[in-house]
């Protein structure tokens, strides 16, 4: 079984429970440590109570690790199955000991509930009728109420936004979560957050700044326009015929606020089968509107090319019981990648993975898959664009010529001279980038891969982008957190 | 495509929706785009939808306003997104890039966190974080050069220092546009440490930012601009202006910044502070000067107040005439000079003259300490005058014993390390601290004083220990010394490792300290300290041997037991992890966390 110490580190679910679980073996806690069929790892560390702690870890499933222990702990692994894989880690002794018979119990049942849910998988969904239609005539109410108050905003005007009219809004926004549209609301949310600071406040800006809000503005009351009209059609239709499936072609559903299921997207085929993939950026960052922080993974799969993202939202309330994520080094082999509806930048799942490490090889592949034509590139991001839902800030990668400065730009050229003028301006969900293409060795800017964010500024009418990694022969350097 | 005239319809539709779609009805400026746009229409539908789109907001009725100028705003959004310019023109230059010295360290989020937290976050523990974060090189690491630039603002002055000292200059040139984008002349102190920065990166590319700060600006930040001057002729006429100034602290910065001018007409004003009451601004702006006029200046200055102390009538006049000089003989520059040798010299020779002169507070004996002071030099980076050195040992014999001390510090820096010992080691066959009992010869105290100057009367501290390696390297011998007196401070001070007469002597003074009736069980700390920095081949038996003596005692403060853990190699971590069972509970969680931080010591490279 290959189990090292910083495999142990990034099951943790924070920095705070890797060293606990780390002094537990340094302290001799453990006072029983087995080992089962090479994959169950058991033992017993002494607590603060008079019993010990019955920890295990089982590897029977070696992309998905079944972690068990009798403690209180809500952190998922806890520092007791922590310190069980730092004790193996560590080359501490183990006995072999046949598998307990508590634990196998737990593994049938464990083996039964996968076998169980593998097989409801496949069986078609037994929907309460009465209580989706319910639901969704709710939604369809939801749904005038935000068409009011998106209606109430422009005919207001945008630059008559007061701090008592957006505390109005914000109350009112409240019925669109009672109406099962916490999508829409959100969306709504990020309407009035543009007029505040970044302590939330109401807050009067300078002329200047003001034009560049009433633009963004602007932007978000035609896409709760669309969501008004598409939503507002898909759930009349899915009124009308009780067996209507989730949309799979536009992504209206989680615009409205569908979490998918990872079974709901198996069942509509939204899966991709032994897929490798590589982690080419990733960032953390606090999306106020939705109250939650997001961990966002930018991948390529090796396969075919295609760049998807990860996404982890750990709700304000829940934060301190979800694990963070963390930047990933290796290349995740993925049996079954769920892929949500949506069109470029798909979110994908997976249930369990295995890492490899990343070779030459692999970042060969992703140049090859990159968009060595700008120009290509630029028409599939415009066409993508022009979608009142679609994401307005796509992530590409550019086989470059070389990274360059015109004036006080910073310029990214393919071989046929095409440009991009790269900025900052515009997409703070990653912090700034463009300043730390001067950091970068040189080599490092010729003929490389550039993992870039595009978007299109409305005011200026230009469509740029944004550095978020380098891609070189035998590196990721990464621009972004 | 006419896309002007989409472009106008979004500004138009823009501007309606900021005023609010009641007043859409009719709007002359948007309706009158509506030829154009049917006219465009004609070859292209796409014109003719917002033709329509348009004709519905200025047209329709009140009540479908808004939603019609979001119909109309969409539309136009789409289209225009799919026209959005890309491209630039002009010559490609290639960027300037800055060498990190290193490859690009690429740290992983959960790792980065916690550092970013501290450099934005206040409360404790933050510096050491930092610290670390700098030895262990994770500043290369380019996503934190802008928050280590926002560092400068930290409320915590020591942290906000550090960064400037040491990470910032990391990055050179390539935060010049952050700073100077942040750069506030009307800001207080972070604004002062980023005007420093910019001229300490880009002195010539900060000049103006300097020169316009001493026009207007904070108190902090003029002070620092000041400080910037001093290295162009046309600094000079403000410098001297504000040496003038009412504020101690401009006046100051003033000095340092003259100082680096050789300017004539700097020299009348130093010499007005010098006698006036700047004269400590002016020293420390002489400290690192390398001008022999400054030392001219203050030697001058000496001479002519060595005339007027016979002058002088009351006990006060002449207090206040020597305190005077002693000022000045502080005043001179760190490197040696001629003339402050040769003025030393002729104020050492006359000693006898001025010895004799009593004051109020400060008399001829101050003056001849200060002098033999000055003599011998500075102890810990050796800095002074060989000169001056010399003359004060041969004048050894002449001299009260008091100022033995001095002696051996400046036989320090002058000897050789083995005429250093064959000097001074003599002292140590008459006493040692362990035949100090009896007949008491008369240089019996001096062992103490020589271990004193040569920093090896107790154990340093480990890592202060190491801010002093580039103090004269000892003869050897003194090893014998050492370990014939069993003095763990000198063979701390000879850094030798490993040798066989000196484990022994440590082994053998262990065990006889750790003995069961000795009272000496407090002190095995400085036995296991040597013997880690000496690398004694036992040193953790013996260090975990000393844990469980001191278990034994009433009372020990484990402390210092636990940062020895630190100092050992790595090589150690099995054997004090197999001795976790034997610490007792209340010390367990200190013990495991100096195991904890032996492992994250970075590896030494020798």
């Amino acid at each position: 079984m290959l189990l090292d110490e910083t495999m142990v580190d990034s099951a943790a679910p924070d920095t705070d429970s890797a060293k606990n679980g780390r002094a537990l073996v340094l302290k001799n806690k453990f006072t029983k440590l087995h080992i089962a069929e090479d994959v169950l790892l058991f033992g017993e560390c002494q607590g603060s109570g008079k019993e010990p702690y019955k920890c295990s870890v089982d590897f029977v499933r070696a992309s998905q690790p079944t972690f068990r222990c009798n403690c209180p702990s809500r952190k998922l692994p806890c520092k007791h199955c922590l310190g069980l894989m730092y004790a193996y880690a560590l080359k501490k002794k183990f006995t072999e000991a046949p598998v307990p018979e508590d634990l196998a119990g737990k593994r049938e049942k464990l083996a039964e509930r996968v076998e169980k849910k593998a097989e409801e998988a496949t069986k078609p969904k037994v929907v309460n009728k009465a209580a989706l239609a319910k639901k969704v005539k709710a939604q369809l109410d939801g749904m005038d109420v935000l068409e009011r108050l998106t209606h109430d905003a422009i005919r207001l005007g945008i630059g008559n936004m007061s701090a008592k009219l957006a505390s109005e809004m914000e109350n009112q926004a409240k019925q669109l979560g009672n109406a099962y549209l916490p999508g829409a609301q959100a969306a709504l949310h990020r309407y009035t957050q543009l007029f505040s600071d970044e302590e939330g406040k109401f807050a009067t800006r300078s002329e200047a700044k003001n034009e560049v809000i009433y633009g963004d503005a602007l932007d978000q009351l035609t896409r709760l326009n669309a969501i008004i009209k598409q939503g507002r059609a898909y759930l009349k239709a899915r009124l009308e015929d009780e067996n209507l499936a989730l949309p799979t072609d536009t992504a209206i559903a989680a615009w409205l606020g569908h979490a998918w299921h990872l079974t709901e997207l198996k069942a509509a085929g939204l899966l991709e089968e032994t897929v490798e993939l590589v982690q080419l950026a990733f960032n953390s960052y606090d999306d106020t509107a939705r109250q939650e922080y997001i961990d966002n993974g930018i991948w390529m799969s090796l396969t075919n090319g295609k760049i998807h993202c990860t996404q982890t939202l750990r709700p304000y309330k829940a934060a301190k019981f979800i694990k963070s994520e963390d930047s990933f080094f290796h290349v995740a082999q993925v049996k079954e990648l769920c892929i949500y509806p949506g069109s470029v930048n798909r979110r994908i799942r997976w249930d369990a993975m295995t890492p490899r490490p990343l070779e030459l090889g692999d970042y060969a592949k992703i140049k090859k898959h990159a968009h060595s034509d700008f120009a290509a590139a630029i028409k599939d991001v415009k066409s993508n664009l022009k979608g009142a839902l679609s994401d307005k800030t796509p992530i590409y990668a550019l086989n470059f010529k070389t990274v360059g400065k015109v004036g006080d730009y910073f310029v990214l050229e393919d071989a046929k001279g095409e440009r991009l003028v790269m900025t900052d301006v515009g997409m703070a969900e990653e912090p700034p980038s463009c300043d730390l293409l001067t950091l970068i060795p040189k080599e490092a800017l010729q003929n490389q891969t550039m993992i870039v964010r595009f978007r299109h500024d409305l005011g200026t009418r230009k469509l740029q982008i944004k550095p978020l990694s380098i891609v070189t022969g035998n590196t990721i350097i990464r621009l972004t957190l | 495509m006419s896309i002007a005239v989409l472009n106008q319809v979004y500004d138009e539709s823009k501007r309606l929706a900021i005023a609010g779609s009641v007043v859409a009805a009719g709007d002359f400026r948007l309706k009158k785009l509506l030829p154009p746009l049917e006219q465009a229409g004609v070859k292209a539908p796409v014109f003719a939808k917002v033709a329509e789109a348009v004709k519905a907001v200025v047209e329709g009725p009140e009540k479908q306003a808004s939603q019609a100028l979001l119909d109309l705003t969409a539309l136009v959004s789409a289209v225009l997104y799919t026209q959005g310019e890309t491209g630039i023109e002009g010559k490609l230059e290639p960027i300037q890039t800055v060498n990190l010295g290193g490859s690009v360290v690429q740290t992983s989020a959960r790792m980065l966190k916690p550092l970013l937290e501290a450099l934005s976050s206040t409360g404790s523990g933050r510096v050491e974080l930092v610290k670390e974060a700098i030895e262990r090189g994770t500043f290369n690491d380019l996503r934190l050069v802008r928050p280590a630039i926002k560092a400068i603002e930290d409320p915590y002055p020591e942290l906000a220092d550090m960064i400037c000292e040491k990470v910032l200059p990391l990055y050179g040139t390539a935060i010049m546009g952050e700073l100077k984008a942040k750069y506030d002349p009307k800001g207080r102190a972070a604004n002062a440490r980023r005007l420093k920065l910019m001229h300490n990166l880009d002195p010539k590319g900060t000049r103006e930012l300097v020169k316009a700060a001493l026009e207007e600006s904070t108190k902090e930040v003029k002070i620092a601009a000041i400080e910037c001057l001093g290295t162009d002729a046309e600094d000079l006429n403000f410098l001297l202006e504000q040496a003038a100034a009412k504020s101690q602290e401009v006046r100051a910065a003033a000095y340092i910044s003259l100082a680096r001018l050789d300017a004539p007409e700097a020299i009348p004003v130093f010499e007005k502070g010098l006698l006036g009451k700047d004269l400590h601004n002016v020293s420390r702006a002489f400290q690192d000067s390398t001008n022999p006029k400054h030392a001219d200046l203050v030697a001058k200055l000496i001479d002519n107040s060595l005339l007027e102390l016979p002058k002088q009538k009351t006990k006060d006049k002449v207090s206040e005439a020597i305190e005077k000089i002693i000022g000045l003989i502080g005043a001179f520059p760190a490197k040696a000079n001629k003339s402050e040798e040769a003025l030393i010299l002729k104020l050492f020779h006359q000693r006898a003259d001025f010895i004799k002169y009593k004051g109020s507070n400060y008399s001829g004996t101050d003056l001849l300490e200060t002098l033999v002071e000055h003599m011998s030099g500075n102890s810990y980076d050796g800095t002074g005058s060989a000169v001056l050195r010399k003359e004060l040992i041969n004048s050894q014999k002449d001299l009260p014993p008091n100022f033995f001390d001095h002696i051996v510090q400046a036989g320090r820096w002058v000897y050789t390390p083995a005429e250093f010992f064959d000097h001074f080691s003599p002292y140590f066959v008459h006493a040692s601290p362990t035949k100090a009992k009896g007949k008491k010869h008369p240089d019996a105290d001096k062992w103490a004083v020589i271990l004193d100057a040569i920093d090896a009367d107790y154990i340093h501290y480990y890592y202060y220990y190491h801010q002093r390696e580039n103090q004269p390297k000892l003869d050897p011998r003194w090893l014998d010394v050492a370990v014939e007196h069993e003095l763990l401070g000198l063979a701390f001070a000879m850094k030798v490792k490993n040798s066989p007469k000196l484990n022994a002597m440590l082994s053998a003074k262990f065990d006889k300290m750790a003995a069961p009736k000795s009272k000496e069980t407090g002190n095995l700390d400085d036995v296991i300290t040597v013997m880690v920095y000496c690398e004694h081949p036992q040193a953790v038996d013996y260090l975990l041997k000393a844990y469980e003596r001191q278990a034994k005692a009433k009372y020990h403060y484990y402390y210092w037991t636990f940062r020895v853990i630190t100092m050992l190699p790595k090589s150690a971590i099995p054997t004090l992890e197999a001795y976790i069972p034997n610490v007792k509970k209340e010390q367990l969680d200190q013990f495991v966390e100096a195991i904890e931080e032996l492992r994250r010591k970075p590896e030494e490279t020798k």
